[in-house]
C-alpha cells in the first residue's frame, strides 16, 4: 500500500476485500480447530465469520456518505458514493445469501439431522422457538433492508439517505452477537449491552478503515477531508471496543484464572494482543496525520488485515462457551 | 459534527430498541442435575428420568436415551420439556447393572449440549428395551449424525435444501440484474 494516488487500479479494490474475507474465515476455522469448540460444526463457524465480515463491510460502506462530506460532493465525491452503493449491493447480497445458508446449517445442527434431510418444519421450529433462530431472522431482514436500500440508492442516490443503510447494517451486525452465548453470564443484561457496543464500535472502526482505504484514499482531496472525520470516529470506537471487550470478558469468565487455563481465555488473550497491535498502528497513523506527513495509509492495509484476523477469531469466540 | 452526533444518536437509539426487544433467555444451557442422580444406586427402575438445566428448555429439540448394560434403550415415549427440565418416561428396566442416561438438548443460543450421567440398578427388572439408536453427539457434524428420534415431527416432510439453494440463487440473480441495470 504505497502513497495514495488517483491512478490506483481497481484490481486492488476487488482483490483486497476477498483476501480480507478469506483471512477472517481462515482465522475463525483455525481458532475453532485449536480451541476444539464443542457442539458446533466448522461450517457454522465459517459461515459466522463470513456473515460477520459481510456485515462489517456493509457498515463501512454505509459510512461512506458520512466520510465524504456534502460539501465535497463534486464529480469525484459523487463517483465515490456511487461506487460505494454498487459495492453495497454486492456485499449485501453475499451477506443475505450467507445468512440464509447459515439458517439451514444451524437448524440442522439444532435438530441433529443431516442437511439433506432437514425439513421445512425443522427450520420453522428453529427460527420461531429458539432465540438464536429468531436472531438469524432479524439478521436476514437487516441484510435484505441494506440490499434493498442499496439497490434503490444505485438507481437514484437521493431516494434513501445513506444513514439508513448504515443503521440497518449496524443492527444486522449486532443481532448475531446479542443472541450468542453472552446470556449465560449472571449479569445478563449488562453483558448484552456491552457486547452490542463492542460489536457496533468494532464494525464502524474496521469497516470504516477498509472503505476509506479502498474507496476514498485514491482521491487525495476527498481523503484530506474524510481522514480527520474517520480518525475521530476510529479513536472513539477503539476505546469503546477495548473497554467493552474487557468488561465482557470479565462478565463472562467465572474465575479470572480461566483466562490462562481455558481455550476461551486463550482466544481472549489473542484478541487482546491483536487489539493492542491495532491501537499502535492507529496511533501511528493519527500522529502522522497530525504532523501532516503522508503516506498516512502505508500501514492501513496491514491494519485492516490484522482486523480481519481479529474478526475471524471473534467469530470462533462467539461460538465457544467460556 | 452535528451530523455525526445525530447519526451516532440514531445508531444508539436503534441499538437500544433492538436490545430491549431481545428476549431475556439467550443462554447456553448448562446441565445442573438429574433424577435419578449421577452415580445413584437403585433397587427398582425409575418411572421417568428428569434432567435439569440452567435455562428454560424448548420442546421438540431434545433427545434422551437410557442405555442398559445390554445395550438396549429403555426410554418409552416422547421427550418432554417443561420449564428448565427435560424428561422422558422409562419402561421397566432389564438386567441389573449400569445404565447410562445420554442427553442432547438445545440451548436457546442454538447450540446443542450433550452429555451422559449414569446410575446402577441392583435388581433386574422385567423390561426388554428397544434397540438403541446412537444419540447424536453435539460434537459430531450434522451430516454424520443420525436422525434424532425426538426431533420435531415431519410436519413439512419435504427437504428444505432446494428452497435454500433457490433463495441463494434468487439473491444472486437479483444482485446481478441490479448491477447490470445500474451500470447505465
Amino acid at each position: 500500500m504505497g502513497a495514495p494516488t488517483a491512478s490506483r487500479g481497481s484490481s486492488a479494490e476487488r482483490v483486497a476485500p476477498l483476501v480480507w474475507a478469506a483471512l477472517a474465515v481462515g482465522a475463525a476455522l483455525l481458532a475453532a480447530v485449536l480451541a476444539q469448540a464443542a457442539g458446533i460444526t466448522l461450517a457454522a463457524t465459517a459461515l459466522r465469520a463470513l456473515t460477520d465480515a459481510a456485515a462489517v463491510a456493509c457498515v463501512g460502506l454505509g459510512l461512506v456518505t458520512v466520510l465524504v462530506p456534502t460539501s465535497a460532493r463534486d464529480a469525484r465525491g459523487t463517483t465515490v458514493i456511487r461506487r460505494g452503493d454498487r459495492a453495497t449491493v454486492v456485499v449485501a447480497g453475499v451477506w443475505l445469501a450467507a445468512v440464509l445458508v447459515s439458517v439451514a446449517v444451524r437448524s440442522a445442527e439444532a435438530v441433529g439431522r443431516p442437511l439433506g434431510a432437514l425439513t421445512a418444519g425443522d427450520v420453522g421450529a428453529f427460527v420461531t422457538r429458539v432465540a438464536a433462530g429468531r436472531g438469524t431472522v432479524l439478521t436476514a431482514l437487516c441484510a435484505a433492508a441494506v440490499l434493498g436500500c442499496a439497490v434503490a440508492r444505485m438507481r437514484s442516490p437521493e431516494s434513501v439517505p445513506g444513514r439508513v443503510v448504515l443503521v440497518a447494517a449496524l443492527l444486522g451486525s449486532l443481532t448475531p452477537a446479542v443472541t450468542g452465548h453472552t446470556g449465560s453470564s449472571p449479569e445478563h443484561s449488562l453483558a448484552v449491552v456491552t457486547v452490542a457496543f463492542h460489536v457496533g464500535a468494532a464494525a464502524l472502526w474496521v469497516g470504516g478503515l477498509g472503505v476509506l482505504l479502498l474507496l476514498v484514499a485514491p482521491h487525495r482531496a476527498l481523503l484530506d477531508r474524510g481522514l480527520p472525520r474517520f480518525s475521530r470516529i476510529a479513536t472513539v470506537c477503539l476505546v469503546g471496543t477495548a473497554l467493552t471487550g474487557v468488561a465482557n470478558a470479565v462478565l463472562r469468565l467465572p474465575v479470572l484464572g480461566d483466562l490462562f487455563t481455558s481455550s476461551y481465555g486463550a482466544l481472549i488473550l489473542v484478541k487482546t494482543g491483536l487489539v493492542v497491535v491495532l491501537a499502535l498502528l492507529g496511533g501511528l497513523a493519527r500522529r502522522r496525520l497530525q504532523r501532516g506527513t503522508l503516506p498516512v495509509l502505508r500501514w492501513a492495509g496491514v491494519e485492516v488485515t490484522v482486523m480481519a484476523v481479529t474478526i475471524g477469531i471473534a467469530a470462533a469466540l462467539s461460538q465457544t462457551a467460556p | 459534527m452535528i451530523r455525526l452526533a445525530r447519526f451516532a444518536a440514531a445508531g444508539l437509539l436503534a441499538g437500544l430498541a433492538l436490545l430491549l426487544g431481545a428476549t431475556p433467555a439467550l443462554a447456553h444451557a448448562e446441565f445442573e442435575g438429574s433424577d435419578p442422580a449421577d452415580g445413584a444406586t437403585l433397587d427398582t427402575g425409575p418411572q421417568k428420568v428428569t434432567l435439569t438445566f440452567s435455562d428454560t428448555m424448548q420442546q421438540g429439540f431434545n433427545t434422551i436415551t437410557v442405555i442398559g448394560p445390554d445395550g438396549k434403550d429403555y426410554v418409552s415415549g416422547e421427550v418432554q420439556a417443561q420449564g428448565d427440565e427435560v424428561s422422558a418416561t422409562v419402561g421397566p428396566l432389564g438386567p441389573a447393572g449400569r445404565y447410562e442416561i445420554g442427553y442432547r438438548v438445545l440451548s436457546d443460543d442454538g447450540h446443542p449440549v450433550s452429555g451422559k450421567v449414569g446410575f446402577t440398578l441392583t435388581a433386574a427388572g422385567t423390561g426388554t428395551g428397544s434397540s438403541a439408536a446412537p444419540i447424536p453427539s453435539a460434537d459430531a457434524a450434522p451430516s454424520a449424525a443420525p436422525a434424532a428420534q425426538s426431533a420435531p415431527a415431519e410436519s413439512g416432510g419435504m427437504p428444505v435444501w432446494p428452497w435454500i439453494v433457490g433463495a441463494v440463487v434468487l439473491v444472486g440473480a437479483g444482485v446481478a440484474v441490479a448491477m447490470r441495470l445500474g451500470r447505465s
